[in-house]
């Protein structure tokens, strides 16, 4: 599932992900949205931007990891918002990924979540 | 990376008009050198692969750099570096104001030494600005007081940034006046925390949809979503790499989200303005610290 406000970091993440053989579940453009969609959709793992209109990307974290706390979260987020990748990943996020997107370095993120949690066959 | 100073040093002398240096902006791209050539004279890739690349960007409406990658001769830090070698060169800039014949060669090499001379530039540093030396002789920001360093700091990271992600060498020109420009979008994000800095970009909609055409990696041609998300995105991973610099310096930032909307726009009273002109156009940028 794709978590991101802008509709062009969408299609770039959906496009690189399609292309590797992920399926894109749900997208969703808030903390809130997030929080509804994971329950619906139930995704092998999140991309989550941080910074968004409403409740934001840590929020959206804490709250979905209260959830379930297995669930596979990768930040995605701009290069100087070091310290609150950081508190992300206090909050459960299990990895991040820099903006802009550099596809090999996503993947391989995504990758390597998956076969840590133990779901290395999850392309659909 | 001093293409864009060398320009505005010749506006400013008015050796160029404005529509004449983004007429030479314009020529200069085509007699760039291209990508594979650099790849091959670095050893990074052989010809044959250069020729199996152009031969794919036949079939596919794709960037040498980016088909490079997907082939797996070339990472994106290897494609990154070319391209920024491909910026550089000021021999191309000085090659295409000639060939447009605003000025002789021998102008140009004139200008050039004086540029250098005025600028206190070595013949080996042309291609550098480390520490911003040649912006803060081309914008006083003295009215910032002890944060002025943090603005230099911001233009010239904007300008490497219009290099690496736009593709496209910038310049510092006059504004335009109020009323010439067309219909005005305002992109904007606030950075937050240590430091609280508004920054904001204006431009019309033509210069707008090259910008987020040019980051998105695909034409866009009118105002939508996916345009408006790629000029925040823009701003916003400008803003992040800002971030970081300063979080070298034990300063800590947030960003908010980015809005991008047309209109009249409110600024605060007290703001710094710099017009950075391109090849496609220019925009405007405003910086102005919270109280």
């Amino acid at each position: 599932m794709i978590v991101d406000d802008a509709l062009m970091m969408r299609t770039t993440l959906r496009r690189i992900l399609e292309k590797a053989g992920h399926e894109i579940v749900g997208e969703a453009i808030n903390g809130e949205q997030a929080i509804v969609n994971y329950a619906k959709c139930q995704p092998d793992l999140v991309t989550m931007d941080l910074t968004m209109p409403g409740l934001g990307g840590i929020e959206a974290i804490k709250r979905i990891i209260q959830s379930d706390s297995a669930a596979r979260i990768i930040v995605v987020s701009a290069l100087g918002q070091k310290h609150i990748i950081f508190d992300a990943l206090q909050n459960g996020a299990k990895n991040y990924v820099l903006k802009p997107i550099l596809e090999d370095k996503l993947l391989s993120v995504v990758d390597l979540v998956l076969e840590q949690t133990g779901r290395a066959a999850a392309k659909g | 990376m001093l293409n864009q100073f060398f320009g505005h040093f010749l506006l400013n002398k008015g050796m160029l008009t404005q529509g004449q240096l983004c007429a030479v902006l314009q020529s200069e791209q085509q007699i760039k050198v291209k990508l594979g050539i650099l790849a091959v004279d670095a050893g990074l890739m052989t010809a044959a692969q250069v020729v199996r690349i152009h031969q794919l960007q036949l079939s596919k409406d794709k960037r040498f750099g980016e088909l490079a990658i997907q082939e797996g001769y070339l990472t994106s830090q290897q494609v990154d570096r070319l391209l920024e070698f491909q910026q550089q060169g000021h021999l191309t800039l000085m090659q295409a104001i000639a060939d447009n014949g605003y000025m002789t060669l021998a102008e140009v090499a004139a200008a050039l030494a004086d540029f250098r001379k005025e600028y206190d530039i070595t013949e080996n540093s042309l291609d550098i600005d480390t520490n911003n030396e040649v912006i803060k002789k081309m914008l006083d920001f003295a009215a910032a007081g002890d944060r002025a360093e943090l603005l230099y700091d911001y233009v010239g990271l904007l300008l490497r940034n219009v290099v690496r992600f736009l593709n496209d060498t910038p310049f510092i020109c006059a504004p335009i006046t109020e009323g010439e420009q067309d219909h005005k979008w305002y992109a904007s994000q606030q950075i937050i925390g240590d430091i609280a800095l508004s920054t904001g970009m204006i431009m019309d909609e033509a210069v707008m949809l090259e910008i987020a055409s040019r980051f998105y990696g695909e034409k866009l041609s009118e105002v939508d979503e996916m345009a408006l998300g790629s000029i925040g995105e823009f701003l916003n991973v400008n803003n992040g790499v800002f971030g970081s610099s300063m979080s070298d310096n034990d300063l800590m930032t947030d960003l908010q989200a980015p809005v991008v909307k047309s209109g009249d726009i409110n600024f605060y009273a007290t703001n710094y303005r710099v017009a950075v002109g391109t090849s496609f156009g220019q925009f405007e940028l405003i910086l102005s610290f919270k109280k």
